[in-house]
């Protein structure tokens, strides 16, 4: 009988027997993501995800994390959960954090909501349910009531427009301020 | 008058309005626009517009302007209007100016600009060239009007 056949089933057997003894014994925690429609080719899905981002200099710029993020190239859109990222900068760092975020247009756009919380440098916050964060232009805008603090002093508002970059910003309605020296 | 209230020019300072415009540099600036009332104590001010300039978030400055705009001290009795009135927390000053009038009960003193330090509660006024200060004083039951 000839033996090649035999060898084959052999090795065959081999290799299985190796990927069984190498499979990792505790389960890959597998992302529940509602895949919009069931899943498709180039859907991509991580968990614990962290981003960093270089300057020329290779100086850390953005540090991003979520517990779990999925990716559609349908409309090149990342959902991202549990979602906390840091832009590093001389003036001070802004810092993010929210239940959900929403990458879009090429990572241009960063739709955040839920419990949304910014930090600008030591001693500036903003507290809102959704906003819009433009990167490149460093604009932040939300239609939704926001309450922000600065040291002690306090202002709120429905509807906001601000500036990272020129540090200016515009409260669009009820506005109500309390300066505490 | 009352004895001035101690905290005069101190404590928060709380400010209601439609919108605001703020910015951090070059220099801490709020500009609050629309039924603006700003009250600190019990200094109330109503005004159409308020700029706010400020140092490391403590407020230098209040500028209101308005037509008109105006402040009552219901501790001091006063209350006073003028087209525009800048308000000096740090050295407790008042300065309402444009047809500016200024009551403290039923007497009153008008000119071009009407100057009121919180702490001292005197009163400076001035009038445009060619115009000149007007005062009226009631007497006070029993003969004597009070400045």
């Amino acid at each position: 009988m000839n033996l090649r056949l035999p060898g084959l089933l052999f090795f065959a057997l081999l290799g299985a027997g190796l990927l069984w003894l190498t499979w990792p014994k505790q389960p890959i925690p597998f992302v529940a993501v509602d895949w919009h429609g069931g899943i498709r080719r180039g859907d991509q899905a991580a968990s614990d995800v962290v981003l960093r981002e270089y300057d020329a200099q290779g100086q850390l710029q953005l540090l991003a994390h979520a517990q779990d993020a999925y990716h559609l190239p349908e409309g090149n859109q990342t959902f991202l959960n549990g979602l906390s990222l840091e832009r590093f900068r001389r003036q001070g760092n802004l810092a993010l954090q929210a239940e959900h975020g929403l990458l879009r247009n090429g990572d241009q756009e960063l739709l955040a909501w839920g419990q949304v919380l910014a930090t600008l440098g030591s001693d500036s916050t903003l507290r809102t349910e959704r906003l819009r964060y433009d990167p490149k232009s460093g604009v932040i805008e939300t239609q939704d009531p926001v309450f922000l603090t600065h040291g002690r002093s306090t202002l709120q508002g429905v509807g906001l427009w601000a500036s990272v970059k020129t540090e200016q910003f515009r409260l669009l309605h009820q506005v109500r301020g309390t300066y505490v020296p | 008058a009352n004895a001035p209230d101690a905290g005069l020019g101190k404590g928060p300072i709380h400010i209601s309005a439609d919108q605001l415009q703020g910015q951090n540099k070059p220099v801490q600036e709020a500009i609050y626009s629309g039924d603006v009332v700003m009250q600190q104590g019990d200094l109330i001010i109503h005004a159409a517009q308020l700029t706010i300039h400020a140092a490391a978030g403590k407020v230098e400055k209040a500028v209101a302007t308005g037509s008109p705009v105006s402040f009552t001290m219901s501790s001091a009795e006063r209350h006073g209007y003028g087209q525009q009135l800048t308000y000096e927390p740090g050295s407790g000053r008042i300065i309402l100016s444009g047809d500016a009038h200024l009551w403290q009960g039923k007497n009153e003193v008008s000119g071009n600009q009407v100057t009121y330090l919180l702490q001292s509660q005197q009163t400076a006024v001035t009038a445009s060239p060619g115009q000149r200060v007007r005062s009226v004083f009631y007497p006070a039951k029993g003969g004597s009007a009070k400045p």
